[in-house]
This record gives structure tokens, sequence and C-alpha cells, in this order.
């Protein structure tokens, strides 16, 4: 199509007016007219000068305003990654024994007595203990504790003596408990957990373009080849820049590997990943516990057999415990009592650590017979890649020496961001006596790209915006609030002239 | 309706965002009612599809609708004839409120073949992201609903490429022009919001 016809075009062009001065590329630092010739000499120049201001203008803005959700992120990540030994001492006397006696009880007159002491709620599951001195964890879904949680009974299982109940999240004790959701949702709700997605969805762009505009500038300066290592010689802001920079450069793998698997747990970018996970057949693959001679339809026994009776659910735990043995399953394991009479136990090893074991069975109470496994080693490795992402990113992965770099992570992020926000204060005015903000980079970067390239970015954004919702709602308010200011611009600059 | 919360807004957003487009080039433009009466329809066009995308827009009758982009139709190909030069462009709009036409046709249930046509019932024909009437899908009807689906999904292609292409030629103008204030090229971001409103809309009826 001609240009012609479309300006012409009946339906929607806007009809010609008398030119406007191009307040809509009005720049933030520079004048007018010298961002238009920039817009202009940058249409000739390489794909870096035309991307840069883009990549300038992502870093910059997504950092002055979700950075202070990053910086929550990191601080109540350094807290949880340092909690777990203390979770450990704070309840040492609930897991673990007093003394290590001869024999274990069977694991029926264990349950009685957490069932005498503990009548309440339905069994869920059953940790033995995984060492010599450790109780065993029975688990109990109540009503009187938070959505997610439930209560975990602990058993001496060489006296049968109940050493104490706590409501547990998952495997995680109380303290833990707490820190992990304060670090997911801030103590409040599914709206905190709006923090957390805003963090996951911007880190990795503001970590790459950050990355990019690092290299950029490095070998604009000649400096390629220290690119990790700060300029000690320098002063003022290009001392800033430059431990920004190499700070960046340190935990850039770290950082994406945080986001990604950080962006799992979210709300609403978590559940479109599920779904893409599930339609690329990378999900975590379960056990069917259907007894083979059973009518009913196929299931999981996880529901803690709420409904069935639970002596009939609870029958041949000392059984199934035998037949995982004898499967090789080792411990750390759980086992999950059946919820209906057509479902066998399911035990699963939760072997977290490197290296990891996840190997599940399930069985029949009643013959004691393995019904059907799966193994560790049968997940898709787009899974195990999933597991170990998600390990490294709760510190579990590779035990203390993970949690030291999540820790080192932790400070080297939070230093980065405060050294990203003292850049920015100083550049802002000081002539006059009144307080103002700094400026930031000049608008028009999109007009400055090909249009195939901006067509791109614009699709790209567009499609990650719909995949993480945040980020994109977040992206849509910043646009919005930038076309605002560019619009009261241009209003004032008509008015001057 | 679109019955996914996040995509109804999306929806909403870019019709309404086009919607005030339209109503702006209406009252800013010249008084010439060629150009009127094509701003008025796709002003029409955006309201309608901003409305259908609601559950309560989902109950409205389809028929008046219908006729209407019908019509809508008829005016874009009588331009497009008529107006050497705008062919295309034209052309362009002339598939856009037949393809409004279309949509509303599929809603209104009557494209489907029901049970009495079949005389047997069979399971039900359903459209995953869309609340649609209820319909019933005859084995014998299969063949329709092949090429029901198939123009379907030629609607969500297409738009979707024509989404693309205005928005392409958006960086096309602004870089020809960078003289320009960026809401000069408010038109042609408008018909690029469009296309993309309409390939969704597609899109979740497949």
């Amino acid at each position: 199509l001609r240009q012609e016809s479309l300006r012409d075009c009946c339906a929607f062009t806007v009809p010609n007016r008398k030119p406007l001065s191009p307040v809509s590329h009005t720049p933030l630092e520079e004048p007018a007219d010298q961002a238009e010739s920039d817009v202009r000499e940058q249409l000739q120049v390489s794909a870096w000068a035309r991307f840069r201001p883009l990549l300038m203008r992502l870093h910059f803005y997504a950092g002055i305003f979700i950075a202070p959700f990053i910086l929550v992120a990191a601080i109540t990540g350094l807290l949880y990654a340092l909690i777990p030994q203390l979770d450990t001492f704070v309840y040492r006397h609930e897991l673990t024994v007093d003394q290590v006696g001869e024999q274990r009880m069977p694991l029926a007159e264990q349950m009685a007595a957490v069932r005498t002491s503990h009548p309440e709620g339905t069994v869920a599951s059953i940790r033995p203990p995984a060492s010599a001195n450790e109780t065993t964890q029975v688990t109990l879904n109540v009503d009187d504790v938070a959505p997610d949680y439930a209560r975990t009974v602990f058993v001496d299982p060489y006296t049968g003596e109940v050493r104490g109940a706590l409501t547990t999240f998952g495997q995680w004790m109380p303290l833990r408990a707490w820190f992990d959701e304060f670090h997911r949702n801030l103590h409040l709700g599914a709206v905190g957990r709006n923090y957390s997605e805003l963090a996951a969805s911007w880190l990795w762009v503001i970590a790459g373009a950050g990355l990019l505009l690092w290299i950029g500038h490095r070998r604009g300066t000649g400096r390629l080849k220290r690119l990790v290592t700060p300029d000690r010689g320098a002063s003022g802001r290009r001392r800033l820049l430059s431990w920004h920079g190499s700070l960046g450069v340190w935990m850039i793998a770290a950082l994406l590997l945080l986001a990604v698997s950080g962006m799992t747990w979210s709300r609403f970018a978590g559940a479109n990943v599920a779904e893409l996970r599930s339609h690329l057949t990378w999900s975590t693959p379960s056990v069917d516990t259907a007894l083979p001679n059973s009518t009913a339809g196929h299931g999981t026994a996880r529901q803690g057999g709420a409904g069935y009776d639970e002596g009939l659910a609870l029958r041949g735990a000392d059984t199934v415990l035998r037949t995982a043995h004898d499967a090789h399953l080792t411990d750390p394991m759980w086992m999950y009592p059946p919820s209906s009479p057509d479902q066998g136990w399911q035990v699963a090893e939760n072997k977290r650590d490197w290296p990891t074991r996840y190997d599940a069975i399930a069985v029949d109470p009643d013959t004691g017979a393995l019904t059907a496994r799966v193994d560790f080693a049968e997940w898709p490795f787009m899974a195990k890649l999933a597991d170990w992402i998600v390990g490294a990113h709760m510190g579990i992965l590779f035990g203390v020496v993970n949690q030291l770099a999540l820790a080192a992570v932790a400070f080297t992020l939070i230093a980065a961001i405060m050294l990203g926000y003292r850049m920015w204060w100083r550049r802002r005015p000081t002539r006059s006596s009144a307080l103002a903000l700094p400026t930031g980079p000049r608008r028009g970067v999109l007009a400055a790209l090909r249009p195939h390239e901006a067509t791109l970015v614009v699709v790209a954004l567009a499609g990650f915006g719909y995949f993480a919702p945040l980020f994109g709602l977040s992206l849509v308010a910043f646009i919005a609030v930038d076309v605002v200011l560019g619009w009261r611009r241009t209003r004032s600059g008509v008015a001057r002239r | 309706m679109i019955q996914e919360p996040l995509l109804r807004w999306v929806v909403t957003l870019l019709f309404v965002l086009s919607a005030a487009e339209c109503a702006y080039a209406l009252a800013t433009g010249p008084r010439v009612w060629t150009h009127v009466i094509g701003q008025l329809l796709h002003f029409f066009m955006a309201v309608a599809m901003a409305v259908m995308a609601w559950p309560a827009g989902a109950a409205l009758p389809t028929t008046a609708p219908m006729v209407l982009f019908l019509a809508a139709t008829a005016w874009f190909v009588a331009a497009a004839i008529t107006r050497v030069g705008h062919r295309a462009v034209d052309g362009y709009h002339a598939a856009m409120m037949l393809a409004m036409a279309w949509m509303y046709a599929v809603m209104g249930g009557n494209l489907r073949p029901g049970p009495d046509q079949a005389g047997h019932e069979s399971s039900a024909a359903s459209m995953p992201g869309m609340d649609m009437p209820a319909v019933q899908a005859p084995s014998t009807a299969a063949g329709n609903l092949t090429w029901i689906d198939a123009l379907n999904w030629l609607c969500t292609i297409g738009f979707a490429v024509a989404a693309i292409w205005w928005l392409h030629r958006y960086f096309v103008e602004r870089r020809a022009e960078p003289h320009q204030p960026s809401h000069r090229h408010l038109g042609v971001a408008c018909q690029a919001m469009m296309a993309a409103g309409t390939a969704i809309m597609f899109a979740v009826m497949l």
C-alpha cells in the first residue's frame, strides 16, 4: 500500500492538520530537537546503537519502580535461606528422641499413640524416622489451621511417647514456614503474592537489559575484559556504575534461575507455567494408587483418607513400610494412606538434596503387593530440571553451600539495587533550590528501531505480558503514565508557543 | 463472551481504545460524509466487540448487529470499487466487517446444525473459550463443523497477521515522519489493536 492511501483511508487516519512540534518525542534529558536528530541518526547506525536506548529505558524505569519489590524479595529470601539450621535447633525436642532405643515400635502402635493424644482431623501422611534419633512424624489434616497448613504430631518410635504437635506447612516446621510465607506473600495472603510475582516477572528483564548495557558500556570504553571487575581508580558516578555493573555480572546466572523458579510459584504466571509444563509433558509424574482389581477409576491417594473409615485406611501400614524397604525405597520417605477402599497406599521418597531421590510406589495394604511404581529416573528431564531449579532456589539442593550461595546472591543483589538508586539520585538537578527528581532516559526509543525490530519487541512484550499478567499490567501502567506525561509536555509546549 | 477474565479485559481495553480513537477522529476529522460513515462503522464495531466479550453482551440479540455489519461490508465493498487507490485498505475493512457479521452468525447458533436437522442427538460441540448457545453436534454435521472451524481458524490467523502488519505499518509511518507527534499515527495503531482484538475473539472460539 502506498503511504498516501493509508493516510487518506476514509476510516482510520487522523486528518492532516497543521504540523505540530514533535513533542511526543520530547526527551527527559535532552532538548527536543536534539532528540529528533538522535532518532534520525539512529536509523542509520548499528543495531547496538538502535537498541541501547530501549534497553536503557527498560532497565532504568523497571529498576526505579520494580526494584523495591525485588529488594524486599532479596531481604526476605536472605532470611529464608539462613533459617533451616535455626529451625532444626528450635524444634529439636519434637524432631529428635532423647534416647535411641533397641527396637522401633510397629507403625500401627505409634499411630494408636498419636490418635489417642490427637484424635482430631484425619491422617494425611506418615514420615518414618530417616535416622536412628529422629521421631516419626504423623501429619493430620485439621480444620483449625490456615489453608495449606496441617498439624504434625511427633512420636518417639521406641517408646510411643508423643513429643509434641506443631502447625506445619508441607514438611516445614513453623519457623521456616513463617519465613517461607514471609518471602512468598509478606503474610498478606493472596494480595501479598503479587509482590513476589512482580519481582520475579521483572527480575530477568532488568537483569538481562542491565547485562547487555554493561557489556555495551565495557565494549565502548575498550574494557570488555574487565566485565567482572569494578574500576578501583574511578570516582563518583563512574565508580558506582562500575560496581553496579560488575556485581550484576557476578550474579546474573543466579538471578535468572531465581526469576524462572520464582515465577513457577507465582499466582498468575505460575498457573500459566503449570499449564505449559502440562502441555509439554514436563509435569512431575505421579504413581497410580488404584488397586488392580478395583472397579473404580484411577487416582492418587494424597487426599488423606477423608470420608473413609480411618481404621480401614490405616490398616497394613507396617506391611506397606516393609514392601517399601523391599522395593529399595530409602529414607526420607512419606507414606500416604488411601482415601477410598479401591486405592492402595502411596509411599514416596522425598530426598530433595543432591543426589535427589523421588521414587514412588503404590502398595496393596492387604497383601503387601507393589501395584505401581514411578522412579525418579523415569521422570521427563525437564521435570527433573524444574525440581532441581526449585531446590536450588529454596537452598536445599546442595545444603549449606547452597544456602551460602543464596545468601551471597541476596547480599549482592541488595548492594546492586542500592548502588542503582544511588546513581539515579546523583543525576538529579542540583542548581535549583527546590527538590527535583532525577530525569530518566528520553522517550521515543521504539521509533528509533527499525520497524520490524520495533514490531518484534512489541509482540514479544505483549506475549510475555499475557503469560505473566502482572508484568503485562505493570508495563501497560508504565506506558499509560508515559503517554500522559508526553501528552502533558506536548500541551505545555504548544501553549508556550 | 470470553471466559478468561484477563483475556476479556485485554480485548475490552483494545476495543475501548479503538472506539475512543474512532470517536476522536470523528470529532476532529473532516465533515465529509464518507469519512463520517466509515468512522461510525468502525466505532460501532469496536463497541460491539467490547460488549461481546462480556457475559451480558453475549446474551444480547445477534440478528440486528449481524445485518448492520453485513451492510457495513457492502459499504466498504462499494468504497473499494469506487475509490481507486484505496482498494486494498477498503477491501480489508470490508473483510473485517464481514468477519463481524460471521462472528454474530456463529454466536447466534444459526450456522451450526441443531438436533432437529440431524434427527438424533450427539455430543455437544463446545467452544472452549467462549460462552456460546448450547449447540448439538450430530455426527452427520461433522462436515459443517469442519468448515465453520476452518473459517474461524482463517479469521484468527488472518487478523493476527493483519495486527502485525498494521503494527509494522505504524512504526514505518513514525519512522517516515519523525517530526510528527506520535498521536498523529493513532489511526494505524488503532487498526493494529482492532485486528489483534478480533484475532483473539476468533481464537477463543476455536
